[in-house]
């Protein structure tokens, strides 16, 4: 009873995140024509060598993306994925360049955001990290 | 998740209404159109339909032939070159309205949807955008501020994006039907010119194509939706070519081509072509560091940290 609760309690608070940005996310999203010309302006991107999973555009269409288009409804092991993405993969530098003008670092923003209320975020205290 | 919620529901009914809308003011256009230019634009859907009962019925001519003329047949190859005749006028007269006018209203929204989404950010950042503006003007500044750095994609890119406007918009045939319909039109370029111009335009949406394919980071991002609708941009520019050349003597290539250019104005503001816009608005009144513009504008609804609104 409680544990539901509690999950009806984090839904809500997610959903309130998804509200205030949602029609942003969705416009971004929409005009994100898929061309991966961001991957190049990403330092974490050149660092690993180029490794798709890490130009920007793929990492906020597999971090917001999924959670807008699922309304927040992901499973825990799908909210790990994200957040390697938004935590491990993304330092919000804001270097990034979009060609059509999409703020990529706003969209990782949020989804780092959701993460927070979901309670999956990088510990540094010694506690279990997520 | 609160019930209230339900942005796909609200965009249904959003694009609904801009449908009924568009359907209503389409008919209130074409019965103006009707009362002003009815003598014009009879003599000009009388040589269009001719000029497709005539190439159909050429079709259905050899086909007739090749199957021993029957009764059925000629039937048959009459409700065929009706059909075809039909989907010709109503693609380039009453389909071409609704869809350029779903475009239109479909633009508008998303400019009053930008509105909403963004914020005047007073001084500081306008003021950095002219400062990058007049360095790069003057010298000092890069003229690539802001432009894709890659030099081969930024080529493409760019001539892509200019003749996919500049080809339909110049082209002879085009204009000659501009004229016929509205007695007005833009200067036309020559017709072999147009002829390479196009092929230039395929050979570049190929390369978007086989890049989309073969590159890994595009590739991870690809969908569906992404090749359909490269396809589809592609689709008017090839039937328009193979038509010009001759290579099917069929009415129904002229209608794909037709249907295609219609299908591609009705989707513009609700898929991703919708990045046309959207670029606009973004590069050219968002401020930041790679605006093109000196945009007094910010992303307001983030307010998450990160963002350029903060």
């Amino acid at each position: 009873m409680n544990g539901s609760t509690d999950d009806a309690i984090m839904a809500h608070r997610i959903g309130r995140v998804l509200e205030k940005s949602g029609e942003m996310i969705k416009l971004s999203l929409q005009a994100c024509a898929h061309c991966a010309l961001c991957a190049e302006s990403c330092f974490k991107f050149q660092s690993s060598g180029g490794n798709p999973g890490y130009s920007p555009s793929y990492k906020a269409i597999n971090s917001i993306g999924k959670i807008y288009r699922k309304r927040g409804r992901l499973s825990e092991s799908e909210y790990n994925a994200i957040s390697d993405l938004v935590w491990n993969r993304c330092a919000l530098c804001m270097r990034c360049y979009c060609p059509v003008g999409i703020n990529i670092p706003s969209l990782i923003a949020c989804a780092r955001n959701v993460c927070r209320e979901r309670g999956v975020f990088p510990a540094y205290d010694g506690e279990e990290n997520s | 998740m609160t019930s209230r919620w339900n942005p796909g529901a609200k965009c249904w009914l959003r694009a609904v209404i801009v449908i009924l809308v568009s359907v209503a003011a389409t008919q209130l256009w074409s019965e103006q159109t009707d009362a002003t230019t009815s003598a014009s634009r009879a003599s000009t859907q009388t040589t269009a339909r001719t000029d497709a009962t005539t190439s159909a019925s050429r079709a259905s001519t050899q086909t007739t032939a090749r199957t021993d003329a029957t009764t059925s047949a000629s039937r048959a190859a009459g409700v065929h070159r009706d059909i075809a005749s039909t989907l010709y006028n109503v693609g380039q007269g009453p389909a071409l309205r609704l869809c350029l006018l779903v475009a239109v209203l479909g633009i508008l929204y998303r400019i009053w949807q930008f509105r909403r989404l963004t914020r005047v950010a007073p001084g500081r950042l306008s003021a950095g955008a002219w400062a990058g503006m007049a360095a790069a003007m003057s010298g000092h500044g890069s003229w690539r501020r802001g432009v894709i750095p890659h030099p081969v994609m930024r080529t493409v890119s760019l001539a892509f994006h200019i003749l996919l406007f500049l080809v339909p918009l110049l082209l002879p045939a085009h204009n000659m039907i501009l004229h016929r319909s509205i007695h007005a039109s833009l200067p036309a370029i020559p017709a072999p010119l147009a002829d390479w111009l196009t092929i230039v335009l395929i050979a570049l949406g190929a390369f978007f194509l086989v890049r989309r394919l073969v590159s890994p980071r595009v590739r991870v991002l690809s969908t569906a939706h992404d090749y359909l609708i490269l396809l589809l941009v592609l689709t008017p520019f090839v039937t328009g070519l193979m038509a010009y050349h001759h290579v099917l003597s069929s009415p129904w290539l002229m209608i794909a081509h037709i249907a295609s250019a219609d299908a591609l104005f009705l989707l513009l503001p609700f898929t991703k072509l919708g990045h046309m816009p959207f670029l606009v608005f973004s590069r050219f009144f968002i401020s930041g560091e790679y605006a093109w513009m000196p945009g007094r504008r910010a992303w307001g609804t983030g307010g998450h940290a990160g963002g350029r609104d903060k």
